[in-house]
């Protein structure tokens, strides 16, 4: 189990390449899934202070 | 059937499953590809950038034709859900974009040694990228969304066109100019036990691509409709989220 | 009339000769060096400065009210559009044409190169003012840059086919066929182009 995760991790050497890209895609990705919830937060907020 | 209302009530009940679904998909695929797929006996573990690079690539370029064909319905229907759906694509597809170019380049460095080369497919997807953004750009700068919606429509119709022809004219540029005897390795050449989880990664990715579009356009009918009374009876008497 | 204001001409001309000299500046004077880049720095200086003209084509008749005039008169609309055009480049873009040979001197371009710079940007900035044009139009009233970079993707066929006809200029082959596409995307883009002008301009009158 740990050396499955060993070389998991390490990818040949490689697992910056790897994870990084793994992390921009999540980071990109919840960008994308994030902001229309925010852009809503915002509107509710807006229209409560107006009344 | 065309009232923002009711869309946005389709759009809300759907969301969670879809989110379970894409997230489901999405989890195995990439778990399965970047954990459990056999090495690739030429670029060794590395390659498994495939199942990231490959999907985002395959989705930027379908969300475009999507979006062409949303911006098509627009024009011809007058529908005003098309518009807006092509919009809320327009950044998730920039994205998916951007994630190619940029995992691309990261697998490039340990495969070929270089961030960038001015290969056919690179330059293309590059291209797309500005597509991309200019669509966004001009659709912000416009107050009126509805003609902002009808100004986008013509911009990826036309855009649609020009794929294809600038795919050509850059395959043609790259024979011209003889690149030096660097022949980049496509992807491996894949066996049924990479093929599958690469497979599983791009429904995963679409699932998550059909989420994130209910939900901007959730976003974006909420934003355009806030003053209509719908919107104040139901929207913002909901739990947040 | 384009000439009551002067700006209107000189600007892309100097923009267009400020960028090329750019080039040197920042590379350095090396003959050999200049002389590679020339025919492409000529032609991306050229194609900036003449999307960068067309940008305020329409905002004055929109002010004033004439673009509605298009639309009323008994002429098909996209023919004014073309006419409008048409006089725009002969204003703005052939000076372009004519600085490109002072550019191809100090860019030290190679000998034989001249003619086929001059016929392949001769149809690439026509080209570039009607994209730069449809640009306008669907921007109308927005941000310059806006409208010149919407359409810059649109114009990289074009760069390619006028780099090219200057490459296999300068290998000495025959570079009539590369004119010949060229001329042919002028030929469907005249009338293309002008059409989606048209439709761009109505849909900013919703």
């Amino acid at each position: 189990m740990i050396d499955f995760l060993v070389t998991l991790y390490f990818m040949d050497g490689k697992g910056p390449y790897v994870w990084s890209s793994l992390i921009f895609l999540f980071i990109v990705l919840g960008i994308n899934i994030f902001l229309p919830f925010r852009r809503m937060r915002l509107i509710r907020t807006e229209s409560g202070k107006g009344d | 059937m065309g009232s923002p209302p009711l869309f946005y009530q389709w759009a809300s009940a759907f969301l969670p499953w879809l989110g379970v679904l894409a997230i489901i998909t999405f989890t195995v695929g990439l778990f399965w590809g970047l954990g459990f797929a056999p090495t690739d006996y030429k670029q060794g573990d590395v390659y498994r950038i495939i199942f990231i690079h490959v999907p985002s690539a395959i989705l930027g370029q379908s969300i475009y034709l999507m979006m062409a064909v949303f911006g098509f319905i627009s024009m011809v229907w007058r529908a005003k859900i098309a518009g807006m759906l092509l919009i809320a694509a327009a950044p998730i597809g920039a994205g998916f974009t951007l994630i190619a170019l940029v995992t691309g380049s990261i697998w490039g460095k340990p495969t070929w040694g270089t961030w960038w080369v001015w290969d056919a497919r690179l330059t293309s997807t590059l291209i797309l990228f500005f597509l991309y953004m200019t669509i966004i750009a001009l659709h912000s700068s416009i107050e009126n969304k509805t003609k902002a919606d009808r100004t986008i429509s013509i911009l990826a119709v036309l855009g649609i066109t020009i794929v294809p022809i600038i795919k050509k004219s850059v395959d043609w540029w790259q024979t011209l100019h003889q690149p030096s005897t660097f022949s980049l390795t496509s992807a491996p050449s894949m066996t049924p036990d990479m093929y599958q989880p690469l497979l599983l990664c791009v429904l995963g990715f679409y699932l998550i691509f059909i989420f994130m579009l209910t939900n901007g356009l959730r976003a974006e009918i909420i934003s355009r409709e806030r003053d209509k009374n719908w919107v104040k009876k139901q929207f913002l008497n909901e739990e947040i989220g | 009339m384009a000439f009551r204001k002067s700006a209107t001409y000189l600007t892309p001309l100097i923009f267009f000769l400020v960028v090329i000299t750019f080039f040197p500046l920042a590379l350095g004077p090396q003959q050999s060096l200049l002389s590679a880049l020339a025919p492409g720095v000529i032609w991306i200086s050229a194609l900036l400065a003449s999307l960068l003209a067309v940008e305020g084509i329409f905002s004055e008749d929109q002010r004033d009210g004439t673009l509605d005039q298009y639309f009323l008169s008994n002429e098909p609309a996209f023919l004014l559009v073309f006419a409008k055009v048409l006089c725009h480049w002969l204003v703005c873009g052939a000076p372009i044409l004519l600085a490109s040979i002072f550019g191809s001197m100090i860019l030290y371009l190679p000998d034989g190169v001249l003619i086929p710079l001059l016929f392949s940007l001769f149809m690439g900035t026509f080209f570039m003012s009607l994209l730069g044009a449809l640009g306008a139009a669907l921007s109308l009233g927005k941000s310059a840059i806006l409208s010149a970079v919407i359409v810059l993707p649109f114009s990289i066929p074009t760069l390619l086919m006028g780099t090219a006809i200057m490459a296999s200029a300068i290998n000495g082959q025959d570079y009539s066929g590369y004119l010949s596409i060229m001329g042919a995307m002028l030929a469907i883009g005249i009338p293309g182009l002008c059409i989606l002008t048209v439709e761009a301009i109505l849909l900013s009158y919703e």
